[in-house]
């Protein structure tokens, strides 16, 4: 074989490119070729060249052809990274003698085994031969002899030749592979800080809904504060009832609210510690809020300019309502001389100012803002009509109700929201039913009726409860959109259409994304009234506007739903038209909605992986059919979808936004798809890429997984493949299928529910009857009744801790979690955190789950699995220690691992974040084993790993 | 079809916007791209006319239109002058002449599958 070998030739070659002269070239003497940079030529020129990108089986190559790996000397003028090497007959001037390099596997292989077969034999030949090779003079007599240990010698050489060979070649895939693993590592630690960042961002989100949330509750405390006041003063009984509800009707009335209110709009901003959110929500709210200034009709508008405004001011306007509320105590309850009254609505205030001065629990707060509104209209009954302090009775049935709900409401924050929902609600009713009566005149039968329906919410209420806590289950933010699929018409859509629940179960948990990235978008918001009002329209939008109307919708539940009772106990039909012309029908609705909410739930749960954040795909594609598959199928699968039309847009909108996953197809004008994710490698290593392709030959997979793709789906691709890859690359964001299962059976017992209402039912009948009597009966009587409707409106609410706390033991201890281990949990301090606490317990299961999965894939950290396994499961535990999984975890933990990191764990449950309540305690666990010096066998194992790696 | 059954069964219940306003877009995407194809027949640009039989191979198989597609991919593999069937290289002329002739065919068959839909989609005009 004369000719040199197409091997050589290449290396000849690219030795001769002045291009890869950085990287490859020849050594000094130009007998040798030097590796300067192993990566760079792995990336570069081995696929350019060669066609892979191995630089071990690179090297195994130059070995065949034997050339050899030159030891890196001390003073080596490449780096101790280069690799040189060498071979006899390769120099840089001897083009000639390239031929003479030959691969020399299969004759070499014969001859080694020759030369093995031949060993045994040889090898006593050899010793046999050696004497006569150490006498000289007998080497010519010996001759036949010796010229066979010769050849038995060079075959041994030979032999011990390969092997050192052999052992370079070991060598060097060794450092490969250990290099490999470094990387690994490295990104292994990207990931986790990754994950970190992105569980603080959620619960940022978390945080600011929460906000939104009791920012609605106290939006429309303001609004029910507004609506008493002006009874008295305009003392036109018929215009104030119109008034009210048409101010309370959600989203109207939070605007005039705020606008004619300004005071009072501010105490909504009750989160003690105002979250950071993201800048892009002040962007969001700054738009909406002017959205808000312009015009009535932005219900949703005005929800959000609230929030904000929530999220500003604080604890001074809370002390504002106390103030007033003391003004009014002050002023309306001598003049009443309504005495009993006082000690109850002194303590509605104590209890008010307490939450804002004890910095604490939100729960408290909520709890005590509902009883403070609850007095204050009841107050202004009182104030404006002495006949009708009946009502106060009837008030302070609901007020108990309302504490119920409240109380039982706040195992899981969901809960929470919707007791905060429900309470202004209820307050609308009371006070639209007062008014009423006002109007009627104060009738027994009518205010029995009242109070009747006053009771009568609270099993509505709690199956609105119940709704929400299993909406919870399957996503933090999913009440409202149920409320909001509940009390719209639309809601019957959800029933009919598939894909329609897929799509109204995106919004609702996409929200939190949506708000983020979409909230900029001026039209969002406006189009939301539209869509409120158009009842269908907002499931046939797009995602992300189809997620605003929820919470503006929500809105619009209250009252409807407040209407039933109003309607039917005082039967003033005109008002309620009145009230929610925009809404329509929704009468009856709280109870039938259920029945679909549940099938919506079970529809979506079949449907779309529960993301705890919508995951953000970036499609890249320059064909706009697979486009708009691409993401009609994303957001089937509740995915919030960005494209781009070709590589360099790609690598822009990489640059710009942070994706959770990139689709990429291969062939694109302007810039291909491998080398747009090269490009996007350079800055971002972790987000995974998934090339789309229709060419998925084996070579072509290598190159795409050399240029930093991270999985191929072929074209055409279809809508399970796609569903697989998302599942296979964002399992960390898949929380909520697991989560639904594990809160539900921990979470709350349906007895505690019942007993509940049990004990509503009881502690409120007795008060309507006694109301009734009394009001019967003489004004002297009133105070007797009033006192026992103070005692027992506060007493479910003293008592509402205690008994709330057993059923909190969950993930969703919330509450109680609250409560009980605030020494603990020193950072979580504002009811704004609470919240993500109960978030947390699920999330960190989840992630528990995912850390395992980490562990157990790269199987590096075996040690390491059975910490994050304790460490999260220790987190679970530490928030609702009552939670069955987390009880039964904790006498696993080591003492002294659970002390470690129950600090840690204690702050990332309860105020960090809701994964990152896992990095952190994995941080924590890294933390303690190394302060600590736990001896744990996990830890030991772990730690001598990353003593191997570095 | 069961691809493009897929889509349809994407669709909203009431409405099929979605995969109608996909096909419409394939019918522009796809005319624009016969016409670059003979724009680049005529310049005799191989590689081109292979990408732009690989890109409407793409966006056809999307939508299941079958026959377009392997069209397209014929297209494709002659414009780098391979013919995989018979596993051979071609010259540039003989590439031509086939992408010339597959061309033709392409747009027959991409017009039966233009029709078809259309006829599925105006029906349900409202």
């Amino acid at each position: 074989m004369p000719s040199t070998s197409d091997f050589v030739k290449k290396l000849y070659k690219m030795l001769e490119d002045p291009l890869f002269q950085s990287v490859v070239s020849w050594g000094p003497q130009g007998d040798c070729f030097v590796v300067k940079d192993m990566n760079e030529f792995t990336k570069s020129i081995l696929p350019r060249m060669f066609k892979h990108s191995n630089f071990a089986s690179f090297v195994r190559q130059l070995n065949k052809y034997d050339f050899h790996k030159v030891k890196n000397t001390d003073d080596n003028q490449f780096g101790e990274h280069s690799w040189t090497f060498r071979h006899p007959d390769f120099h840089a001037d001897r083009r000639d003698a390239l031929e003479n390099i030959k691969r020399k596997v299969p004759a070499q292989r014969k001859a080694a085994q020759a030369a093995a077969q031949a060993q045994a034999q040889a090898q006593a030949a050899v010793l046999s031969a050696l004497p006569s090779l150490a006498s000289p003079p007998s080497l010519l007599p010996n001759n036949p002899v010796h010229s066979q240990s010769q050849l038995q010698v060079d075959q041994l050489q030979l032999e011990v030749h390969r092997l050192r060979e052999e052992g370079d070649d070991l060598r060097s895939r060794i450092r490969a592979l250990e290099r490999n693993y470094e990387s690994v590592l490295v990104e292994m630690v990207g990931f986790q800080r990754g994950m970190a960042q992105q569980d603080g961002l959620m619960q940022n989100l978390i945080a600011y809904f929460l906000g939104s949330e009791s920012g609605k509750l106290k939006a429309t405390n303001p609004t029910s504060l507004l609506n008493p006041q002006s009874t008295p003063s305009a003392s036109i009984l018929p215009t104030a009832p119109i008034n009210f509800p048409l101010q309370s009707t959600p989203p109207k009335s939070q605007q005039s609210a705020l606008q004619t209110q300004p005071q009072t709009s501010s105490p909504p901003s009750t989160h003690p510690n105002p979250f950071v959110p993201p800048i892009r929500f002040f962007n969001a709210i700054s738009t909406s809020g002017s959205g808000s200034g312009s015009g009535s009709s932005g219900a949703s508008r005005g929800y959000e300019p609230t929030s904000v405004e929530l999220g500003r001011t604080s604890l001074v306007q809370m002390s504002e309502i106390s103030r007033r509320m003391n003004g009014w105590n002050g002023g309306r309850n001598p003049g009443d001389a309504w005495a009993s009254g006082d000690p109850s609505t002194q303590q509605a205030q104590t209890r008010a100012q307490a939450g804002p001065s004890s910095n604490g629990s939100g729960s408290a707060i909520t709890r005590a803002e509902a009883l403070a509104k609850i007095e204050e209209i009841y107050r202004v009954k009182m104030g404006g009509h002495a006949n009708t302090r009946v009502a106060s009775a009837g008030v302070s049935a609901s007020a108990t109700a309302n504490i119920n709900a409240s109380a039982s409401g706040s195992q899981p924050w969901s809960a929470l929201g919707q007791q905060g929902q429900e309470d202004p609600m209820e307050n609308y009713v009371d006070g639209s039913q007062q008014l009423q009566s006002q109007q009627a005149g104060p009738s027994n039968s009518l205010w029995s009726g009242l109070d009747l329906g006053g009771m009568a919410e609270d099993p509505s209420a709690k199956a609105m409860l119940h709704e929400g806590l299993q909406v919870y289950t399957v996503g933090h933010l999913m009440p409202r959109s149920m409320t909001a699929e509940m009390n719209t018409n639309d809601s019957w859509n959800f029933d009919g259409a598939g894909s329609n629940v897929n799509a109204g179960s995106m919004p609702s948990q996409s929200r939190t994304q949506n708000q983020q990235r979409f909230n900029e978008a001026g039209e969002v918001l406006e189009s939301r009234p539209g869509n409120q009002r158009d009842g269908d329209t907002p499931e046939e939008e797009d995602e992300e506007e189809r997620v605003m109307p929820s919470p503006m919708v929500e809105y619009s539940s209250k009252p409807s739903q407040s209407t039933s009772p109003s309607t039917s106990s005082g039967g003033k039909p005109s008002n309620s038209g009145i009230t929610f012309p925009t809404k329509g029908s929704s009468v009856s609705i709280s109870t039938e909605t259920k029945g679909k909410g549940n099938k919506l739930r079970v529809r979506r749960s079949t449907f779309v992986p529960g993301w705890t954040v919508p995951p953000r795909v970036l499609l890249v594609d320059d064909d706009i059919v697979s486009r708009k598959l691409g993401s009609k199928f994303l957001q089937v699968f509740g995915c919030t979808i960005d494209v781009a039309v070709d590589g360099v847009g790609a690598v822009n909108k990489m640059n710009l936004e942070k994706y959770d996953l990139v689709l990429m197809d291969i062939v694109m004008p302007k810039l291909d798809g491998i080398t747009a994710t090269s490009l996007i490698r350079q800055f971002d290593h972790l987000t995974p890429i998934i090339s789309m392709t229709s060419n998925s030959k084996p070579n072509e997979i290598m190159t795409y997984y050399s240029s930093g793709m991270n999985d191929i789906l072929p074209k055409p691709f279809t809508q399970s493949g796609l569903f697989e890859m998302l599942e296979k690359h964002l399992m960390h964001l898949k929380t909520i299928q697991s989560m639904s299962k594990v809160p539900r059976s921990i979470g709350i017992p349906p007895l505690s529910d019942s007993q509940f209402e049990q004990a509503v039912t009881a502690g409120a009948a007795p008060f309507a009857a006694r109301t009734q009597n009394h009001l019967s009966s003489s004004s002297s009587s009133q105070p007797s009744t009033s006192s026992p409707q103070s005692n027992t409106a506060s007493s479910p609410t003293t008592a509402a801790p205690p008994t709330a706390a057993p059923y909190s033991g969950g993930p969703y201890g919330s509450y109680n979690g609250y409560g009980d281990q605030s020494s603990q949990n020193q950072g979580a301090d504002d009811d704004s955190r609470i919240n993500p606490l109960s978030g947390m317990g699920l999330t960190d299961e989840q992630y528990n789950m995912i850390l395992q999965n980490i562990a157990n894939g790269e199987s590096f950290m075996n040690g390491m699995v059975d910490s994050a396994g304790a460490s999260s499961s220790a987190s679970a535990s530490t928030g609702p220690s009552a939670g069955p999984s987390g009880s039964s975890t904790q006498p696993k933990i080591g003492s002294g691992i659970s002390n470690g990191t129950m600090g840690m764990m204690g702050v990332s449950s309860m105020g960090v974040g809701v994964g990152m309540g896992v990095g952190m305690s994995r941080a924590g666990e890294k933390r303690g084993y190394e302060e600590a010096g736990l001896s744990s066998s996990g830890g030991r194992d772990k730690r001598s790993r990353f003593e191997v790696v570095e | 079809m069961e691809t493009f059954q897929q889509i349809r069964e994407l669709d909203d219940e009431e409405s099929d916007e979605f995969s109608r306003e996909m096909v419409y877009a394939f019918f522009t995407q796809a005319e624009d791209t016969f016409k670059s194809m003979d724009g680049a027949l005529y310049n005799k640009d191989l590689a081109e006319l292979s990408s732009l039989g690989h890109f409407l191979k793409g966006s056809s198989a999307a939508l299941g239109v079958r026959k377009v597609q392997n069209s397209c991919e014929k297209i494709q593999h002659y414009g780098k002058l391979r013919d995989e069937e018979a596993g051979t290289n071609l010259k540039p002329e003989e590439a031509l002449k086939s992408i010339g002739s597959l061309l033709v065919q392409v747009k027959k068959e991409y017009l039966a599958a233009e029709r078809l839909l259309k006829k599925l989609y105006t029906p349900h005009t409202p």
